[in-house]
């Protein structure tokens, strides 16, 4: 049995070498290895054969069944091909087969790019109602009764109980009621006030806050974390600068400004020439609305930093008109 | 606000070239928002913060520039003659409602010519885009802008018994205001008036009748402190913001009533002649006392993060008008002055008061902030599983405004809850209520999209529905999964079940007929875990659909955001592979049209057969080939055994348990 195996293979060979075309191999493969073939014989006599036997000759079978496949197929590539009829190749600039894709939106980009810009600085993320109580909205935040930031004009109300929310910065309230510091929130979240729409305004807009309390925080910590903040998201070539100004919750407070992402702060027309790109407000924490969370401000100190989120899509994007964000129009999501 | 630099000049001595000035006067807190040449003048459009109502003035802007540069501030000296006939003599001031005007001051002048003003006044107002009027009136305007408070001259000839009662409006009184608007005044607004009717709405703007006039002789100059937040009111109400109301609207200084009046006084008596009569009617109904603050010198660090010499800090204070009443080296004690009263009455607004003038660009140093770990919590994880897989099966994420209109589909409930939230002053009126669901809002955009063309339009968005809880509760902001996809039923549940498979949810969720408003009720289900429902899947009812004017058909799931990380499995544990091959038997049977899958399912499953793994829908048919109400059903039974592979034999035993299961409990009949 054991010759007569080496002899097929001898014999294989031969013909290998002989063969002149694609028909003679062919011819081979189905003689040796075709379903009718040598080794389905050979095989089928095995039964025939002791255990041991068994178990040598078929590995010797195998052995040499492998080594025809591999001749065959070395003699089918290695070969020029024999004159056939020549085949077209396949167009491969014709288009692949379309998998739907789909597309974030540019405020979800964005927001999830701060998320991970402020996990990084061990800010954690957290949410809060849109629909709040003046106490949140207001009175926490250090605006009282007769403030012009209360006037209709500039809140939806539902109710004298009940308005959006014209801010995030009630979610530092909802936090700091039920959280002792050290503190560091980033709260994002939809935000509402009855603004005339246009190219750059809209009555309902995203805001971040971000939120920082314990000993020993000062205004250099706030810009510090603000300028990292800008590197994370424009580059470590962003200038951050501030600005005196007002707002209830904060004391002292001010406006951020980053260098010109544009110009890199030479001045065009997206900074009106100043090089300069007014992000958002910040402050310390106002000590009455630590007050009003049970904070004690002669031990604890803290800040808060505001801004759009929508403003950074658009200048992310190059998007120069914010109707576009909550339109919904598919040609215009599809871009991202 | 805008501000004339030439102008400014006459109050402090501005010796740096433009451009640092511009500078100096933002990095200072008043924001420079334009700054235009004008006749050989600078105008500075400044963002005055709605606390400065002292820099909506020359005087405060000029106060803020001489500090900043340290050079000389100088507020003009006021001196008149007097007649010896007494203001007193003459006419009386009565406050009625003291909470809506703490003090009014009456000054009466005599003998006026009324004309046009000179040139110098003339170039002022225009400086600031307003007309003159008049030489009078000119006046009251110049010191307005000059100081930041609104005065009111009167043709005291024309005011009924020649004196002044402050008093809220009476039912049924109107006013004809100087420019001719038609006043129905309310009760709750403070009114000038004579002694028979409202001359003036207090703060916003005088009546036409007691208007200077050319024929005017006799003038009753008022000065006085009204209710910010009163004026605002009454001047929104009527839409005639003015000059006056957005200064009195910020609240003025008590110390400026005075000082205001006998400026115009004087001005009048230089420009229009006439004779000012002696002294003042004064009527001040509380008594102000300016604040006295402490400042610890060590909590400016505490707050800034640098130091500021104690010195800078009493050199800045005193240059913005905080007298120093007492100091040593731990403090100082300072008395607010009363046109700052409002904003500044603590420690910290000293503090800031020092940062603005100090420099913030001073606070510029690098220290690390402390490591702190954060981990993100399992329904961020869960929404960064979500939104891209919806992203990768062709969704389009969507930003929609919650606002929706009262037709049945805005409103429509996916979730219990009270009637929905109506907004008092809407945008419009399409846009009063809160969504209940984020079904109209999607359809409004699929809407969008069908009229620009657009098809096969899939949909998705992670957004919240606010369900009011009735009574004083907020309502509550359920955060849902919402997804619209323009094809059938199968398609929808298919994006919801693969979302359960991304979330590698491993509790039996079920689908089961359900009725809601803008779904057809013949075609959507809720989604239950156990006995709670966490969301429903339909296709969009016949009237909601034109209600969009839409022409596709479109399913819609929304899936409540927070029950989905519930159900999600974290960590999913490895279990080994097959060791043997699993055997797949397909099967087909007939039974009524009633019979659901689920019912299928149940009963291939009580057939408690040995070795069956799964059972996998394949086909579902109706039609000529069977009887009428029967439908054909073909799926595949997959049999597989964790021990040895199973035999033709086993399987076959199993098989037969299943048939008979299905012909007992589903009354299935095996099609051949």
């Amino acid at each position: 049995m054991k010759e007569r195996i080496q002899n097929i293979l001898d014999e294989a060979k031969k013909a290998l070498a002989a063969a002149a075309n694609s028909e003679a191999l062919e011819g081979i493969r189905i003689k040796y290895l075709g379903r009718k073939g040598v080794f389905k014989e050979i095989m089928s006599g095995m039964g025939k054969l002791a255990p041991d036997a068994r178990k040598e000759i078929g590995a010797q079978a195998n052995r040499v069944k492998n080594e025809i496949e591999r001749l065959l197929n070395e003699k089918a590539t290695s070969d020029a091909p024999v004159p056939a009829a020549k085949k077209t190749a396949h167009d491969v600039t014709l288009p692949g087969r379309k998998y739907p894709v789909g597309s974030r939106h540019p405020i979800k980009i964005v927001a999830n790019d701060l998320k991970r810009i402020f996990h990084q600085l061990g800010f954690t993320w957290i949410e809060g109602p849109e629909v709040e109580d003046p106490w949140h909205n207001f009175d926490a935040l250090n605006i009282p009764a007769e403030h012009v930031a209360r006037d209709e004009s500039d809140n939806f109300y539902f109710s004298d109980e009940q308005i959006l929310r014209s801010q995030t910065s009630s979610l530092q309230i909802r936090y700091m009621e039920n959280n002792k510091p050290p503190i560091r929130i980033i709260a994002p979240g939809r935000v509402y006030r009855p603004d005339t729409v246009d190219a750059t305004h809209h009555y309902f807009f995203h805001q971040v806050e971000l939120l920082m309390v314990d000993k020993g925080l000062t205004l250099v910590d706030l810009k510090n974390i603000i300028t990292l903040f800008a590197h994370g998201i424009y580059g470590p070539e962003i200038k951050v600068r501030i600005r005196p100004s007002y707002f209830p919750f904060t004391e002292p407070s001010a406006e951020t400004d980053f260098s010109c992402v544009f110009c890199g702060g030479r001045g065009c027309s997206v900074c009106k020439q100043t090089g300069w790109i007014e992000l958002g407000g910040c402050g310390m924490v106002d000590p009455n609305v630590l007050h009003n969370v049970g904070i004690d401000s002669e031990e604890y100190t803290g800040f808060a930093f505001g801004f759009g989120i929508d403003r950074l899509a658009m200048f992310k994007y190059g998007i120069n008109d914010i109707r576009l964000l909550t339109e919904n129009d598919v040609r215009f999501l599809k871009q991202f | 606000m805008n501000v004339s630099l030439d102008w400014l000049r006459q109050y402090c001595s501005i010796d740096v070239p433009r451009a640092e000035l511009l500078e100096k006067l933002s990095t200072i807190g008043l924001n420079v928002e334009d700054a235009v040449e004008k006749n050989g003048d600078l105008i500075i459009e400044l963002e005055v913060t709605s606390n400065r109502g002292d820099c909506m003035s020359h005087i405060g802007v000029a106060r803020e520039i001489a500090a900043a540069f340290g050079g000389e501030f100088n507020i003009p000296a006021v001196d008149c003659p007097v007649s010896k006939e007494k203001a007193q003599d003459t006419t009386s001031v009565e406050i009625l409602d003291a909470d809506l005007c703490p003090r009014y001051t009456a000054r009466v002048i005599r003998g006026v010519k009324v004309g046009s003003s000179p040139d110098w006044l003339q170039k002022r107002i225009k400086s600031m885009g307003r007309s003159p009027v008049n030489n009078i009136v000119d006046i009251t305007n110049f010191v307005m802008l000059e100081c930041g408070q609104p005065l009111h001259a009167f043709d005291l000839a024309k005011l009924d018994g020649g004196r002044i009662v402050v008093r809220r409006a009476k039912k049924g009184e109107k006013i004809t205001a100087l420019d001719a608007t038609q006043c129905d005044l309310a009760e709750n607004m403070l009114v000038i008036a004579d002694a028979v009717k409202p001359a003036a709405i207090a703060g916003v703007i005088g009546g036409a009748d007691s208007e200077v006039s050319a024929s005017t002789v006799d003038i009753l100059l008022e000065s006085a402190a009204f209710n910010p937040v009163s004026v605002r009111r009454t001047a929104r109400a009527f839409k005639l913001e003015s000059d006056a109301s957005t200064r009195f609207g910020r609240g003025t200084a008590w110390d400026g009533v005075d000082w205001a009046s006998r400026r115009v006084a004087a001005l009048i008596v230089e420009i229009a002649g006439g004779e000012l009569l002696d002294g003042v009617v004064d009527v001040q109904k509380i008594q102000y006392e300016p604040a006295r603050v402490a400042l610890r010198f060590a909590r400016i660090p505490v707050i800034l993060g640098i130091d500021v010499p104690a010195s800078d800090a009493v050199r800045i204070l005193k240059a913005l008008g905080f007298e120093p009443v007492a100091q040593d080296d731990k403090r100082v004690e300072v008395l607010v002055p009363s046109y700052r009263s409002r904003d500044v009455c603590r420690e910290i607004d000293l503090i800031e008061e020092v940062a603005r003038h100090y420099g913030y660009d001073k606070i510029d140093i690098e220290r690390p902030i402390p490591v702190a770990i954060t981990q993100p919590r399992k329904r961020d994880i869960v929404q960064d599983v979500i939104e891209p897989a919806l992203v990768a099966r062709g969704f389009c994420e969507t930003l929609t405004v919650p606002f929706v209109d009262k037709s049945p589909v805005g409103i429509a409930a996916m979730w219990d809850c009270a009637e929905p939230l109506e907004v008092r002053n809407p945008v419009n009126v399409n846009q009063s209520f809160m969504r209940r669901s984020m079904l109209p809002s999607l359809l409004a955009a699929a809407a969008h999209n069908e009229n620009h063309g657009a098809h096969e339009l899939k949909l998705f968005e992670v957004s919240n529905v606010y369900l009011p809880r009735g009574g004083k509760q907020l309502p509550e902001e359920k955060n849902v999964v919402a997804i619209l996809a323009e094809g059938g039923f199968a398609e929808i549940k298919g994006v919801v079940e693969a979302l359960f498979v991304d979330l590698n949810v491993n509790q039996d969720i079920r689908f089961e007929l359900a009725e809601f408003i803008g779904l057809d009720a013949d075609c959507t289900a809720a989604v239950l875990c156990g006995e709670k429902r966490i969301g429903v899947v339909g296709m969009i009812s016949q009237d909601a659909a034109s209600h969009f004017g839409l022409r596709g058909k479109y399913g819609f799931a929304e899936i409540d955001f927070l029950s989905l990380v519930g159900l999600a499995g974290e960590n999913p544990q490895h279990k080994p592979l097959p060791r043997y091959p699993a055997v797949e038997r397909d099967l087909a049977v007939v039974m009524d049209d009633s019979v659901t899958w689920r019912a299928v399912e149940q009963a291939v499953f009580a057939a408690k057969a040995p070795n069956l793994r799964s059972v996998e829908f394949v086909d579902l048919y109706k039609g000529k080939q069977l009887d009428k109400g029967k439908k054909s059903l073909a799926f595949r039974l997959i049999y597989r055994s964790d021990d040895a592979t199973l035999t033709g034999e086993e399987v076959a035993a199993a098989q037969k348990k299943v048939i008979e299961s299905l012909e007992k409990n589903v009354n299935a009949i095996l099609r051949k």
